[in-house]
């Protein structure tokens, strides 16, 4: 093992507890094979019922149109488009942490990168609700992809960064899906060789294509993935850079910026590593995965949302200063209706989640305390929420002419919609642990290896 | 528009010599038996408009449609005859527009109108442009009166205590009423509007012979009794003042609305807006505006003085001793001085208008006036017209006097005008016999037992006299939709005659107008040539007098000015879009926004905003309002430029009887009118208070930010700055674009709109309604901000919120060359056409609103909901050339495409070059001041490339390099 020399002899193991291998199988897939607990089947419930809501809301705008929500001539996105651009950038840690995180070769990301990657493709599926029912007329989202059809020239318009928000969210979601599917293949090969049950082992057999665990299998696995991984990497550049690009590419003050991308890019990890840690938070509890998502692991977290949010705010300050530097009126209005106008307190409370409040994690003891920890994500959560209501509501309320400026407020059908995709978010969430291995059987025992060894050092010490 | 492409007379004379029932449509109708024609539809007249279920019931009302045509044109034919299409007139080519000339009566001014029908339904009105009078201008109120006559609401038969009856047993049950009333020489009464009709004043004194003790009585909701009396005493009895504002330098108006709603406010918009050209110099004309509250006139004023009711009439009798002593009498303010200055350096052309409805002050101004050399120049007083001359003494002396046995009440309703209602409903209990002749329902048919249903002006044979002595035609231009017929013809049943209207009418004009020209040699001649033209003037239909008694008094009682916060004062005025409140049940008029306040549904107390604060009145805070025996309960709207002291409600809202749509908006303003011993008076003093009630409400306004906050979107300057080339920021930008320009090959549309000329009198928003089947949404999504307009009017203010200086600025698509709005659709349902359209593809639209979004100008309506159009009555006004939206599809002005291609046709039907002014929009052609004009920029000599070339030019948002197709020309206020 001379390759793991390069670990420090006194760092924490990646895993904490003392286990053999059969023992990680058995604790990581014990829900899988032996039928949920009773916190996992509350959990399940809740998260289904709101789903059921979510449905019947969406319904209900679908059937009458969407005068039912709070939009308005002036304001034409609102909550759809933010939660949207929310839920994208939920989408962003998944990827981040199994693709950037596998190219740098960090290994404590194995125990969270499944959950994370999963998390992903559920993000995005979210997302992907709302470009479709803040449409007009829904039943034709169709026409937003280039399919052959006989409308001769009539075909798609290729200047519109709609558009290319329909092509960079599916090339995510494709890549992001595959890439996850991949690393599961070894251990749904797990799933159908521990199995008893002849319909189980049917079905894993099919899906984890003949997986026989050989050298050979195991080296084009791993090459594989680092090529998904090279692939993956750039998207998660670009798929926020194209979202930043409805606004950016824009007339409107406030949404007319080229800081956007690389702004968004770092929100959206920001956003994205925040909902981890809320998730895994509750992961490690409702499943007892405490020794394999360790406080090592969210100390590590912790520190990206400390950077990123840091990130986040040089982007705001940017903002101002351009406001000003630029000499433009309607920026500069912009920009100061945003701190002072009628929207001033989603504003603050966007600075103040995203930019005040994570300074907390310097310190160590706000990172090893997970109470804390929790509220933290959760504040950044609520923060980058904001944020993009921030700036799409407050751009287009007071535009140029201030004869059709208007307020907004939302009506309860939007916020149960965006509640109902919580709903959605949870239950695919809760049936990924359920019925799949949440956390990489084999890339935690790559990495367990080294635990056990340092472990052992460290007695002999 | 040539007129003889669009206008087609439908008279076929000939056909009126038969005489009786029995005529024929044309040949082939003629050879079809009775009996064929009866069996082809046997439904009753009251279903076939219910709805519409079948094919079957839709080629019956197409068929109906189509024949109404020619049937209305003169005569009564029985209306079970349908005449199915394929016996077609051949007037009337499907998908061709058929216009007819006619007057409306729905408005102030009685605009001259061409009507056009398509498939035999009227579905827009446009000036008429041969009209002297309102020369192709038009207001709000008669362009939406084409709904009006598609409104459910109205009667379907006439009634008998409340009862619905044919015609025949109608006639007989009120004929034999009216015969005792005769019988036994009782008294009738009679109570019409001011009416400027000389065949109804003929048929009215036909009726007065028949029925011997017969009193007629004029009444009009907004009395003009004191200018009438004014000019009665002083001119001798009869007399009435014209305006000519034309003719006119300076006018200074006290309180009169005149280019909203006074006296004839289109009349005097032509004339206005054609001296407010800056390339006039020193002759453009100049406005100064005395009022108390913010009137549409107040707020186009180069100069505008904020005073009382009080301090006007002060100021007034202030200025007649300046005039009369030659500026000698000493000790008067500066601001009257000023007005004295400006006035005797302008005599004889110069004006000064009064909206006082006062004796004594209408007095001061005919001798301010008269003084000035005004008289014969700037006002003709003359005997002939017969606009707004009820005198308010005989109605009040009616109700407070003995009832009549028998009272008629034709074309008014003053149980809702009528200040004192309670009153009014005691002294009509006591009638035995109560006739409403009336389109719909209202306040006082409700309170009478016999209710004659009337055809609307749409549907009626009239005419009217213009204030400079014009004769105009009103003919129906459909069959009368329900079980109604016209007022007049149920006076000349009452008679106990079968003449029709229109032979009595006919007969009169032989009688009385043929004679008085020349250039017709025969009857039928004349009388078609007038009908088609809708306007004929004759020799010696204007008596001017010059006869003048100096002694009308002129000690108008002033009282004492006292601080605001002591007293209040409440100023009633009307406005330009609900009137008199007539037509409160017109969806488009209620979502109409007021041209100041940019409110709609309902009305509101205007408070000026040193009052609001004191008080701690915000905007939408519901306040009490008393006065007298009447109180109020109203929103509030702090409304800047009124007058510290005063409370402005404005008439036409609060209608306690009329269809679901104009019910229980705002409240009626009526109350606080006040009988002054001589006439109403609008405006009411003492015992005046006003207080919180704690609730609140929205205010259902288009337009809530009213400061244009420093920006360059409304450019104007002052006269001299115009001339001297200073202040003014022309194309001084450099822009740079990313893209090159697009090749420009044929037309290039483009518009421009002179903000000098524009009042923001709104009219063009509703001919724009009509034209496009623009849906109306209801108060709940005004308040929501998604009304539908196409066309909108921003106001900003600018300055002292006490008083303000006002802009408007019609603000539709602006056509952009490199429109943000086309970039971002996603599904190109947005595009550029070659000749410079931005346009809209409904079917191709998904609705993401990001269009809406990015455009800079927010002209982009979206259809949040399926708009109703349930109703198949109203559903008949809609344009067949414009696709209904459905919902979730975006909208926006098209620069009236239809029109536009249907030029195009035409001119290359004709194998000719389109010609500039061929194609008008319906915005430009309503517009009563002329400030907007559409054409070809790639024609050089054509009257847009002119605008454009105007130093005055410029596009709003210039900077963004989006390329308007639509541009402003700056507003020049007329002072130093």
């Amino acid at each position: 093992m001379s390759g793991d020399n390069h670990i420090a002899k006194i760092r924490t193991p990646l895993v904490t507890k003392d286990r053999k291998y059969r023992q990680i199988s058995d604790d990581i897939l014990n829900s899988l094979e032996k039928g949920p607990g009773i916190k996992w089947t509350i959990c399940f419930s809740i998260s289904f019922l709101v789903l059921l809501m979510g449905i019947g809301v969406i319904a209900y705008q679908i059937s009458t149109g969407i005068g039912v929500w709070g939009l308005n001539k002036t304001v034409g996105w609102s909550w759809d488009i933010t939660n949207f651009v929310f839920w994208v950038g939920i989408g962003h840690a998944g990827t981040l942490i199994s693709a950037i995180l596998l190219l740098f070769r960090q290994k404590w990301r194995t125990s969270i990168n499944r959950a994370a990657e999963a998390m992903t493709i559920i993000a995005v599926c979210c997302a992907g609700i709302f470009p479709i029912i803040h449409m007009g007329r829904p039943w034709l989202a169709f026409w937003m992809f280039p399919y052959p059809n006989t409308r001769g020239d009539l075909w798609l318009n290729f200047r519109s960064p709609l558009l290319w928000d329909v092509f960079a969210i599916s090339t995510y979601l494709t890549v992001s899906a595959v890439f996850w599917y991949i690393g599961l293949i070894p251990d749904l090969a797990t799933v159908r060789d521990r199995t008893d049950s002849p319909l189980r082992k049917k079905i894993f057999a099919l899906l984890s294509f003949g997986w026989t665990g050989s050298h050979r299998t195991w080296h084009r696995y791993e090459i594989l993935c680092l090529i998904l991984a090279g692939l993956a990497a750039p998207l998660v550049v670009s798929v926020h850079t194209i979202v930043s690009m409805d606004f950016a590419t824009s007339v409107i003050p406030g949404w007319h910026t080229t800081i956007f991308p690389p702004y968004f890019v770092a929100g959206a990890v920001f956003s994205g590593f925040a909902m981890v840690l809320t998730l895994l938070l509750i992961t490690r509890k409702v499943m007892n995965f405490e020794h394999y998502i360790t406080k090592g692991h969210i100390d590590a977290m912790c520190k990206v949302l400390l950077v990123t949010g840091m990130m986040v705010g040089l982007a705001y300050s940017t903002e101002f200063f351009m406001a000003w530097y630029s000499g433009n009126e309607y920026e500069k209005f912009t920009f100061m209706n945003r701190a002072m106008g009628p929207y001033a307190w989603a504003y603050w409370t966007m600075v103040s989640c995203n930019v005040i409040f994570p300074q907390v994690l310097w310190f160590k003891a706000v990172r090893s305390n997970l109470v804390l920890v929790f509220i933290m994500s959760i504040v950044v959560n609520i923060g980058m929420w904001f944020e993009r209501f921030v700036i799409i509501t407050t751009s287009l309320h007071r535009d140029y002419l201030p004869s059709s400026w208007a307020m907004y407020s939302p009506t309860w059908v939007e916020v149960c919609t965006f509640i109902g995709t919580f709903g959605l978010f949870f239950t695919l969430f809760f049936l990924f642990v359920r019925f799949l291995p949440a956390i990489a059987v084999g890339e935690v025992k790559s990495v367990y290896k080294f635990a056990r060894k340092n472990k052992d050092q460290v007695e002999n010490v | 528009m040539e007129d003889s492409k669009k206008t087609t007379s439908k008279i076929q004379d000939t056909r009126s010599n038969a005489g009786g029932n029995g005529y024929w449509q044309d040949v082939h109708q003629k050879a079809l038996s009775e009996d064929e024609l009866k069996n082809e539809f046997m439904e009753s007249e009251q279903d076939r408009f219910v709805a519409v279920k079948s094919r079957r019931s839709f080629l019956q009302i197409m068929g109906f449609s189509v024949s109404a045509l020619p049937l209305a044109s003169c005569m009564k034919i029985p209306t079970k005859k349908a005449i199915p299409f394929l016996y077609k007139n051949d007037t009337i080519v499907p998908g061709v527009a058929t216009w007819f000339a006619t007057t409306t009566r729905e408005c102030t001014s009685g605009c001259h109108l061409l009507v056009k029908t398509r498939e035999g339904r009227p579905i827009k009105v446009e000036g008429n442009e041969k009209s002297s009078h309102t020369r192709g201008g038009t207001c709000p109120q008669c362009q939406a009166s084409v709904l009006s006559l598609y409104d459910s609401y109205r009667l379907r038969s006439s009634m008998v205590d409340g009862a619905g009856r044919d015609w025949a047993g109608f006639d007989s049950v009120v004929a034999t009423k009216f015969a005792a009333v005769k019988e036994h020489n009782q008294k009738i009464v009679l109570v019409t509007p001011s009416t400027n009709s000389p065949t109804d004043l003929n048929l009215i004194s036909k009726f007065k012979e028949h029925f011997g003790n017969v009193d007629h009585i004029c009444y009009d909701a907004i009395s003009y009794g004191g200018l009438a009396k004014s000019y009665s005493k002083a001119f001798g009895n009869g007399a009435l003042p014209n305006f000519k504002l034309g003719n006119a330098k300076l006018v200074l108006s006290f309180g009169a609305d005149f280019l909203g709603s006074w006296y004839s406010p289109i009349k005097f918009t032509k004339d206005y807006s054609k001296l407010r050209d800056p390339g006039l110099g020193r002759n453009m004309l100049k406005h100064i505006q005395v009022e108390s509250v913010m009137s549409l006139s107040g707020s186009n004023a180069d100069k505008r003085i904020v005073a009382s009711k009080a301090r006007q009439r002060e100021m007034l009798s202030q200025l007649l001793s300046l005039v009369e002593s030659g500026g000698a009498a000493g000790g008067r303010s500066t601001e009257v001085r000023d007005l004295y200055q400006s006035l005797a350096s302008s005599r004889g052309k110069s004006l000064v208008v009064c909206g006082d409805n006062d004796f004594k002050t209408q007095n001061i101004v005919i001798k301010i006036n008269k003084a000035l050399g005004n008289f014969g120049k700037t006002i003709v007083a003359s005997k002939s017209s017969h606009h707004k001359w009820a005198i308010d003494s005989e109605f009040e002396a009616l109700v407070n006097g003995p009832g009549p046995a028998a009272i008629i009440f034709w074309g008014t309703n003053p149980a809702y005008s009528y200040p004192k209602g309670s009153k009014f409903a005691d002294f009509l209990k006591n009638i035995p016999v109560r006739l409403a002749l009336t389109t719909a329902e209202n306040e006082t048919s409700k309170m009478c037992n016999y209710v004659a249903a009337t055809n609307h002006s749409l549907e009626s044979w009239g005419d009217s006299i213009t204030l400079d002595g014009e004769l105009a035609f009103s003919q129906p231009v459909i069959q009368a939709l329900f079980g109604t017929r016209m007022a007049g013809e149920t006076l000349l049943a009452l008679m106990g005659s079968s003449t029709k209207y229109y032979d009595f009418m006919k007969e009169f004009w032989r009688k009385n107008f043929f004679s008085k020209q020349s250039s017709k040699l025969s009857f039928v001649d004349f009388w078609n040539h007038s009908l088609h033209d809708g306007v004929v003037s004759l020799a010696g239909t204007v008596q001017e007098v010059s006869k003048f008694d100096s002694s009308i008094p002129t000690n108008v009682k002033i009282s004492k000015r006292v601080p605001a916060s002591q007293s209040l004062s409440i100023e009633c005025f009307e406005t330009n879009v609900m009137g008199d409140g007539s037509c409160a049940n017109n969806p488009w008029l209620q979502e109409l926004p007021d041209p100041i306040t940019k409110m709609t549904w309902g009305n509101a107390a205007h408070i000026s905003p040193s009052t609001a604060s004191s008080l701690g009145i915000v905007s939408g805070d519901v306040v009490k309002i008393s006065g007298g025996e009447k109180a109020i309960e109203l929103p509030a709207i702090v409304q800047p430029g009124v007058e510290p002291g005063t409370v402005g409600i404005s008439f036409g809202h609060g209608r306690s009887v009329t269809g679901k749509v104009g019910l229980g908006l705002g409240a009626n303003a009526f109350g606080f009118v006040r009988y002054n011993g001589e006439c109403f008076s609008h405006f009411a003093e003492g015992g005046i208070s006003l207080e919180k009630t704690g609730r609140k409400e929205k205010l259902a306004q288009t337009q809530t930010h009213h400061s244009m906050e420093g920006r360059d979107i409304v450019r104007e300057q002052t006269l001299s700055e115009f001339q001297h080339g200073t202040g003014h920021k022309g194309h001084d930008v450099k822009l740079i674009s990313m893209w090159s320009d697009r090749e420009k090959k044929g037309h290039q549309w483009a518009m421009a709109i002179d903000l000098s000329k524009c009042t923001g009198c709104s009219g063009c928003i509703v001919s724009c309604n009509a034209e496009n089947n623009v849906p109306v949404v209801g108060k709940e999504e005004v308040i929501n901000r998604r009304e539908m307009h196409w066309m909108r009017i921003d106001r900003y203010y600018k300055g002292d919120d006490a008083n303000p200086e006002v802009v408007h600025q019609p603000l539709n698509c602006q056509h952009c060359d490199n429109a943000p709005c086309e970039t971002v659709c996603p599904v190109l349902a947005t595009v550029q056409s070659s000749d410079g359209l931005n346009q809209q593809v409904y079917n191709r639209c998904v609705g993401t609103r990001y269009c809406a979004n990015n455009c800079p100008y927010k002209v982009r309506r979206f259809n949040w909901f399926r708009y109703p159009h349930e109703d198949p009555v109203e559903n008949m006004v809609l344009n067949p050339d414009v696709a209904v939206r459905e919902r979730g599809v975006m909208e926006k002005c098209s620069m009236c495409i239809q029109r536009i291609q249907e030029g195009k046709i035409e001119a290359r039907k004709q194998g000719r070059e389109l010609q500039d002014g061929d194609i008008k929009l319906a915005c430009q052609q309503s517009c009563p001041a002329d400030a907007i004009v559409f054409g070809d920029m790639a024609n050089p000599k054509s009257k847009i490339s002119r605008y454009l070339k105007d130093k005055r030019n410029y596009t709003v948002l210039e900077e963004l390099n989006v390329k308007p197709r639509v541009s402003y020309l700056t507003k020049i206020r007329n002072k130093e």
